[in-house]
């Protein structure tokens, strides 16, 4: 009787031992056993193991990635806050698409296309190439495509030196200071304006050997007017399969500019008066009709309202009492003068 | 004290086993404890020499270590090595029950290891890509220490396949078992990453 009971005693104690440990590292021993009885391959044993660590340390990883996912969410949100440019928006937001699309991929170890996001932007000054540049840098920090994500804005006169071997190092130091975020060239047709013994030239090998020398280090961004830059890419045959992405800039409509003006406007606390913001499309609306040379940017909107601003100024400083609202109101007679001016 | 583990782990025929006791050498340690574990449960106990070890341990045949062999290394008074050496991993399901028990153990000791060594052979890779098992092995690398190792670096054609390794893993400690080239500074880092954890 006595031993039975110490026998069932003991039986308890081994259950109780065997569900305790099997509690406490349940996973880990049943991937060793798959492992051992052949049912799984020790290369999958190791994902597995990989992803129970990743799951112990859960809590903070998910807290880090939401935040991810929140900042992403701000950066497509202040892309979507562009006025018009609606062909570049969705191709952003397919880039972000095909970058997280990859990293799943690879994470269940499928074949991935390599991420080349080399790009050429084509379209007219002031119509939003640096500003939707800066914010495909912020994205792609956040997608971990590029670690820092910052904009080194250059031109011609930047890279190009005054004697051999000068442009080449020059062109190096940009690179260098664009690693980790995106070397942003503007007009960077004029790169090869100057023929075969310009230096411009050595300026696009240096380029084009650094895309192969850090690879994933950094983007390029070529940018330009839309014809330059066509004659530029069919010049050099060899750069236009290294920029698999080309984005073009439409010059904005007169609805589009009226709308930038709104919201510049909005920021700098300012309003216009009916007569004014009639006069304001007036304006615009000529400029983009009679070809002015910075007709259909945002440019000339910022440049129209900067200069009504500094003339508001003026006339109420004569002013003995200047209430809140006129502080507040560009009139009428404030843009008149800013286009005389012809800016 | 208790006597930190390192695990030596990689693909069959990279020179684990070799490197161990190579290692060993390097350490200054000539005659250790050596525990053989094939996972039948029994245990194996033996006293060798660095020369008796190499030549009952070390083969160029591939799958020659099965199971784990755990070196009992006396560095100094105060510190003390449980060296693993492991059975190879494969990337397929092997055929052979006892590879996969070895294979299993590996596995076993990769979770609770203090620091993981990474053997990937150099030679090999001059022409092959790049294997899941090591991808994987060096992803472990994010949740404990990690050193990658790329070994048979004395051989000809090995400057290639170090640059292929290098590729994929960011730092690769360069060297050979066979000349003692690179074991050095392995050594070193090996001292400081188990100086950081305790």
């Amino acid at each position: 009787m006595e031993i039975n009971l110490r026998y069932g005693f003991n039986k308890f104690n081994k259950k109780n031992l065997a569900t305790t440990t099997k509690e406490k590292i349940p996973a880990q021993s049943r991937i060793v056993r798959l492992v051992e009885q052949g049912h799984i391959t020790p290369v999958k044993a190791l994902q597995m193991l990989k992803d129970k660590d990743c799951q112990l340390q859960g809590q903070k990883r998910q807290e880090y990635g939401s935040d991810n996912e929140e900042n992403i969410e701000s950066i497509i949100k202040e892309l979507d806050e562009l006025v018009g440019l609606k062909k570049i928006k969705n191709l952003v937001k397919e880039l972000q698409a095909f970058i997280t699309i990859q990293r799943y991929r690879a994470r269940e170890q499928l074949q991935t296309e390599p991420l080349v996001l080399h790009m050429i932007f084509k379209g007219n000054p002031g119509t939003g190439k640096t500003t939707v540049a800066r914010i495909i840098g912020k994205l792609f920090k956040e997608l971990g495509v590029l670690p820092k994500g910052h904009l080194i804005e250059v031109e011609r006169a930047d890279l190009v030196g005054e004697y051999i071997g000068h442009t080449a190092q020059r062109t190096r130091d940009q690179v260098k200071k664009a690693l980790g975020g995106i070397l942003f060239i503007d007009e960077a047709y004029s790169l090869a304006r100057g023929g075969e013994k310009d230096f411009g030239k050595e300026a696009i090998d240096v380029l084009v050997k650094a895309m192969e020398d850090h690879k994933d280090e950094f983007i390029l961004i070529l940018a330009g007017y839309k014809d330059e830059m066509d004659w530029f890419l069919l010049t050099n045959p060899g750069l236009r399969s290294r920029f698999p992405i080309h984005m073009e800039f439409p010059d904005y409509t007169v609805k589009e500019l009226m709308d930038i003006a709104a919201l510049m406007l909005k920021k700098r606390q300012y309003k216009l008066s009916e007569d004014a913001a009639a006069e304001l499309g007036r304006i615009i609306s000529s400029k983009v009709l009679y070809g002015h040379q910075h007709g259909g940017n945002a440019r000339l909107v910022r440049n129209i309202i900067e200069k009504a601003i500094r003339r508001q100024a003026v006339r109420l400083v004569r002013k003995n009492y200047v209430s809140r609202e006129e502080l507040l109101t560009l009139c009428f007679e404030d843009l008149l003068e800013a286009t005389e001016d012809g800016s | 004290m208790v006597a930190k583990k390192i695990l030596i782990a990689g693909k069959t025929n990279v020179g684990k086993s070799s490197l161990a006791l190579t290692l060993a050498r390097f350490l200054g340690v000539y005659k250790f404890h050596v525990c053989l574990d094939r996972g039948t449960g029994e245990k194996q106990w033996l006293k060798y020499d660095l020369a008796m070890a190499k030549r009952k341990l070390v083969s160029s045949r591939e799958y020659y270590t099965q199971g784990l062999n755990t070196y009992y290394l006396e560095i100094s008074k105060v510190t003390r090595w449980q060296l693993i050496d492991s059975t190879g991993l494969s990337e397929d399901i092997h055929t052979s029950a006892d590879l996969r028990r070895g294979m299993a153990l590996t596995i076993a000791a990769l979770a609770d290891c203090d620091c993981l060594l990474h053997v990937l052979d150099a030679e090999k890779y001059s022409v092959n890509t790049f294997s899941a098992v090591d991808d994987n092995l060096a992803a472990m690398g994010s949740s404990k220490p990690y050193i990658a190792v790329a070994n048979k670096i004395d051989s000809v054609d090995s400057s290639a396949g170090l640059k292929n390794i290098q590729r994929r893993i960011e730092r690769v400690i360069p060297c050979s078992t066979l000349t003692g080239e690179g074991i050095v500074s392995l050594r070193q880092l090996l001292l400081d990453k188990l100086k950081q954890n305790s």
